[in-house]
């Protein structure tokens, strides 16, 4: 079972029995319109009537082919029956949702917590509640329907991921089956609509994000974006912009008592991170927001001219796709090729932060 | 035609194809990508030794 669009001059298939997206130029996607699930390998090679090596037409055949089969999606971190021992707890408010989140030591809370920590509130009567602890080989954690999962140690952003997640869940009081996707990227808005920035990490989205919160847009989401399957929309997830050591100068003029704030080390490489709070919204009650552009960030060390060009479709969705969670739902499926269809892509390539702004001024007009 | 390693098939029958693979990527644009199974923040590059000052 396929679905597919075209976007400027490529075709973008979906494969739903292995939940694959599959890029197709004008040069390769004759080669998948003469194929279909139930044809041999003569069938397809006399189809194609191409005047093509017949090699060529196998290796196609077998790739569409091993497309087309079902493959195991199931979450391989999904456990049954774990017994999440916690002994504290705190309770997290919301889009007036009270969360309970009860963890074992605050070493495992600092894990997933510290970029919620301003939702924090001194209710305690019980909401949604998650658990979390932590075992000799890594972390586990339990949601309100007794869904559990754990991770080793190596796989700590998994357990970090799942916990946003299942918190979004609980905000919104939305069940994981609801969501198009959750998405590697940063977005920010200006109260109507958004706009999505994806890079790979290092690019500078959560930087460029954090200057253009200070730059007066709303900040609505760092990191993981999460889009709804209804209406396609991206909705606010109120996480501090987490930002590392190389941009502490950065952000210092604009964030007061910058050097009072807790840093946290992460790694060698990356060094210490802060967390910045989202700051006020524009309009503060509204929790989503369409979405029709998607910028590719590209921040260069060197410095080089500001360019804002239009984007290659192929790393973009390369970036969007594959390093994003998505719903294995046909219906989700199709709603998210009709949302790509109606995207604006760019990639803007950039060393001053100020420049960077002033392209944002022109793309969402605050 | 950039070859990324993305551009790989991830499965595991599907590895057993990519002397196919090669092929069909030398005719144009061929790109199959995978979503992810799971959740997941940024990966600060795999390890676990977060500290606070």
């Amino acid at each position: 079972m396929t679905s597919e669009i075209s976007i400027n001059n490529y075709s973008v298939v979906y494969f739903f029995n292995s939940n694959s997206y599959l890029i197709l130029d004008p040069k390769t996607y004759p080669y998948y319109r003469n194929f279909k699930i139930n044809y041999t390998k003569e069938d397809y090679l006399k189809a194609l009537s191409l005047n093509e090596p017949q090699d060529v037409g196998d290796a196609f055949f077998e790739v569409f082919t091993e497309l087309s089969k079902i493959s195991n999606l199931i979450d391989p971190y999904q456990s049954e029956n774990l017994n999440v021992t916690t002994c504290k707890s705190l309770t997290v408010t919301y889009n007036n949702s009270l969360i309970s989140v009860n963890y074992d030591s605050e070493q495992t809370l600092n894990k997933v917590f510290s970029k919620f920590k301003h939702l924090e509130t001194q209710e305690n009567k019980i909401g949604q509640v998650l658990n979390i602890s932590q075992t000799s080989t890594g972390y586990q954690l339990e949601n309100s329907l007794g869904k559990s999962w754990q991770w080793n140690h190596n796989n700590i952003h998994l357990f970090q991921g799942k916990f946003t997640f299942e918190l979004l869940n609980c905000i919104y009081k939305k069940t994981a089956d609801k969501w198009l996707g959750t998405f590697h990227a940063s977005t920010i808005g200006n109260g109507q609509e958004a706009v999505m920035l994806v890079g790979n990490s290092g690019s500078g989205k959560s930087t460029l994000s954090a200057l253009l919160m200070y730059a007066g847009y709303d900040l609505i989401a760092d990191d993981i974006t999460p889009i709804h399957g209804q209406n396609n929309h991206v909705y606010v997830l109120p996480a501090a912009i987490s930002v590392k050591e190389k941009s502490f100068e950065i952000i210092k003029p604009y964030e007061k008592d910058f050097e009072k704030l807790p840093s946290q080390y992460v790694n060698e490489v990356k060094g210490f991170q802060k967390f910045i709070c989202p700051k006020p919204f524009i309009n503060p009650h509204q929790s989503h927001y369409p979405c029709q552009k998607i910028v590719l960030v590209r921040y260069s060390s060197n410095p080089i001219k500001t360019a804002l060009k239009d984007g290659d479709i192929k790393v973009i969705l390369e970036e969007l796709i594959s390093e994003s969670w998505l719903s294995h739902d046909e219906y989700h499926a199709q709603s998210f090729l009709n949302w790509l269809s109606s995207i604006s892509f760019y990639e803007l390539h950039y060393h001053h932060n100020d420049e960077a702004i002033s392209v944002f001024n022109n793309l969402l007009p605050i | 035609m950039k070859i990324t390693k993305k551009n790989k098939i991830s499965r595991k029958e599907a590895l057993k194809t990519m002397g196919k693979y090669a092929a069909v990527t030398a005719v144009g644009t061929f790109m199959i990508l995978n979503p992810k199974k799971s959740h997941a923040q940024s990966n600060p590059g795999g390890t676990d030794e977060i500290g606070s000052t």
